[in-house]
């Protein structure tokens, strides 16, 4: 394996550039099938990594008259079955495999096995490249019908770049970037997808899933107006329509959708609970629904109209606060106003635990410091309206008179 | 050092160079709730092919390529091409709010329908009819080759996308990035030889995938929308993530995961729990000073999601990652107080399947 390995460093060496090689080891045995799903890779990259090269050759073996099931949908199915495929190793025997892709209905799986980012560099030279191993698992038989070795690299080096001294810097001080991993992984992919068997069986377009409905209902955030949504409100989205599928919601113009998930056949349900921070706008409910292959349907609203007010929590700004008099033990504490503020709450340090003092919206009070400390500490932080407590004041002591 | 490290990489700015000019109808703003489902006939090629005055300069190039001890290899006509950009712009909008069809099954419906030639001159509103879409994609590559100025020898390549709507046959996007790459006297030729065979050398040989890679990438990025990444913004970052007491005893359903996420401010933020239910919406909720002193000027956001389990939702030790997209880029982090143990309704925690080889 090692001899191999230098083997193959050598020659690359010899043409610098980016290269991506396949190698098949096992030609199609069998019947190719129709309808696949590509698991999540194992190797020893980052789950990034490992994300980013499945699909893109999931991506690119669709392009071979696969029909491909979600990527989503199967990774959702195979957390739900107790594995663990978000770890680096994680491929069940083949036969539990097998009997997965029968129960998800696709007839062949495709495994990426051993995948490896490998970085060499040594001044005027540098390698990076990815490898791995891809295999075609007839779900049917629960047997292998097509293997491959696939690779990609990219060389190069003051050594080995044309005498273009720039360039070469610049491409190995670039060459451990993502976007070099990108590349590499988009290399390999567009390779091992042109070796891939393809299909005979054209694709035809599927029909689109349907969404018959969309309802949402309101609990919390009492005692806001039925349609209006403010922090703490939670509100469940149901929609019916085609079922098998999974879908995405969003309420009231929210940047971001929440997953809605089949309970009963063609009913999908999901709940978000509303932040401060999600702003505010209206509008309907907007529901998509996705089918195992990941076709979307036409969006779908609902009738009722929704408003939403919930500011974002940002803490009034920070103030200065001075200690304006004094007598024995006897402290007065004035402090500036502070832009957003409903109320101040003053802290306190004179030997022992600090007490927190509670001096509404004033800007000024009168403390009394009991029997103990020298002197007196305080720092005064504004609050705003919604709770959110600013940063501290500087502090500002004075010496006690005993 | 940093400034030394730079310097390559701004010397070499000027081996490559990219433009891009995109128009955006304002209402083209697909969600993943309200996504845009397209189709992508094959892409039109408008290079003119390969230019016939390159066939007699073959055996120079061959030379060339020799005297640098390369392999001469043959660059790929722009058919290919054309078709490349498609496919690896395909990958790249797959699980963006840009639901494609498969090209293929869309090839295999233009073929039936007699349109495969000719997808660009249908009125888009029939064709989006027939099949099943709501915008049609049409790509035409302008230039896939290399231009020789003697000293060096410029690889471009070139492509335009416009996005029809199927409902009114409007225009709703129109873009064209160009990517070009120099091999000559920008990289620093050293020594004669290379100073003549670099350039002649590039004319047979571009980088053209490099170049095609970077092209979806870039018209990728510009068409699914999502997070605009910005030259020189700082990267996002990550300080705290974590699930908010969870039970020691496992998830149950009806019950809430609930992550919280101090990071960089402005950011799209999301969790997974395992795979098991990804891109969870977070929120940002507040900004606060990171070190308690407003005047030091760095401020941390505050962000936090929440998934409500169903009856049907059941995991075993699954970590949940938290993820946040900037203008930067993004960064990911696995949350403390996990993993995440779900147990399904009625139902004790799933047994995990042996792994291969450990039964």
């Amino acid at each position: 394996m090692r001899r191999f390995r230098i083997a193959g460093l050598l020659a690359s060496l010899a043409m610098p550039a980016c290269a991506a090689s396949t190698k098949v080891v096992q030609p199609l045995d069998g019947d190719p099938p129709s309808r696949i799903a590509v698991l999540p890779f194992e190797g020893d990259l980052s789950p990034r990594a490992r994300a980013i090269l499945r699909g893109l050759v999931g991506s690119l073996l669709a392009d071979r008259n696969y029909a491909k099931l979600d990527d989503e949908v199967v990774d959702s199915r195979l957390a739900l079955d107790g594995h663990a495929p978000w770890n680096g190793t994680w491929l069940p025997a083949d036969e539990a495999l097998a009997a997965f892709g029968r129960s998800i209905g696709a007839e062949g799986l495709v495994l990426g096995e051993g995948f490896s980012d490998s970085r060499f560099s040594a001044g005027v030279v540098f390698r990076r490249g990815l490898t791995g191993g891809l295999r075609l698992l007839d779900s049917r038989t629960a047997r292998t019908i097509w293997r491959a070795e696939v690779g990609s690299s990219d060389t190069g080096g003051v050594l080995l770049e044309s005498g273009q001294v720039i360039r070469a810097l610049a491409d190995t001080i670039g060459s451990g970037s993502e976007e070099e991993f990108g590349h590499l992984a988009a290399a390999l992919a567009l390779d091992a997808a042109r070796a891939f068997p393809e299909n005979p069986r054209p694709l035809e377009i599927p029909a689109r899933p349907r969404v018959e409905s969309v309802s949402v209902t309101r609990s919390g955030g009492d005692p806001a107006p039925p349609d209006l949504l403010v922090a703490g409100a939670t509100v469940e989205i149901v929609a019916r329509g085609t079922p098998g599928s999974h879908g995405r919601a969003s309420v009231a113009g929210i940047d971001g959708a929440i997953p809605l998930v089949e309970g009963d056949p063609g009913v999908y349900r999901g709940r978000l609970r509303i932040e401060a921070g999600h702003g505010q706008g209206s509008g309907p409910a907007v529901v998509c629904l996705y089918d195992a292959f990941g076709n979307a349907s036409a969006p779908a609203r609902s009738d009722s109209l929704w408003s939403l007010f919930a500011p974002r929590l940002d803490p009034p700004a920070a103030l200065r606060a001075e200690i304006v008099d004094s007598d024995r033990r006897r402290v007065r504490l004035r402090w500036e106003a502070s832009a957003g503020a409903a109320a101040y709450v003053v802290g306190r340090l004179s030997g022992g635990d600090p007490v927190t003092l509670e001096a509404g919206a004033r800007l000024e009070i009168e403390d009394s410091v009991p029997p103990g400390g020298e002197s007196a500490t305080y720092v005064v932080s504004a609050r705003s309206a919604n709770g959110a407590v600013g940063p501290p004041s500087p502090a500002a002591s004075v010496r006690l008179d005993s | 050092m940093k400034a030394l490290l730079a310097l390559p990489l701004v010397l070499a700015a000027g081996c490559a160079g990219a433009w891009k000019e995109v128009r955006r109808a304002p209402a083209f703003a697909p969600t993943e709730a309200a996504p845009v489902r397209i189709a992508v006939p094959p892409f039109r090629d408008e290079t003119g092919g390969r230019s016939p005055l390159v066939y007699p300069l073959l055996p120079i190039l061959w030379v060339a390529n020799l005297a640098l001890l390369r392999v001469p290899e043959s660059d790929p006509d722009s058919t290919e091409g054309a078709e490349v950009l498609r496919a690896l712009l395909v990958a790249r909008l797959r699980g963006s709010s840009l639901n494609v069809v498969d090209p293929r099954a869309v090839d295999t419906t233009l073929h039936h329908l007699e349109l495969l030639e000719r997808a660009h001159d249908v009125d888009p509103v029939e064709l989006g009819g027939r099949l099943g879409v709501d915008a049609i994609v049409l790509g035409t590559l302008r230039s896939w080759g290399p231009r020789y100025y003697v000293v060096e020898t410029r690889t471009i390549v070139e492509a335009e996308i416009r996005i029809l709507s199927c409902v009114d046959g409007g225009e709703i996007f129109r873009g064209a990035v160009g990517l070009s790459d120099a091999a000559g006297i920008t990289g620093g030729p050293t020594v004669y030889v290379s100073a003549a065979a670099t350039p002649l050398a590039a004319l047979g040989s571009g980088p053209y995938q490099a170049l095609a890679i970077e092209w979806s990438e870039r018209m990728g990025a510009e068409l699914a929308g999502g997070v605009p990444t910005r030259e020189g913004a700082p990267a996002p970052y990550i300080a705290v993530a974590a699930l908010s007491s969870p039970p020691a005893e496992g998830f149950r359903a009806g019950e809430t995961v609930e992550v919280f996420a101090i990071g960089a401010p402005g950011c799209r933020a999301s969790f997974d729990i395992g795979t098991l239910r990804v891109r969870v919406p977070m929120c940002e909720v507040a900004r606060i000073p990171r070190t308690g002193d407003p005047a030091a000027g760095e401020i941390s956001a505050h962000y936090r999601g929440a998934y409500s389990l169903t009856e049907d939702d059941g995991v075993l030790d699954a970590p949940v990652f938290v993820t946040l997209e900037g203008a930067g880029g993004r960064a990911s982090a696995v949350a403390e107080n996990g993993p995440v143990t779900v147990a399904r309704s009625g139902q004790s925690p799933t047994a995990r399947p042996p792994r291969r080889g450990s039964e």
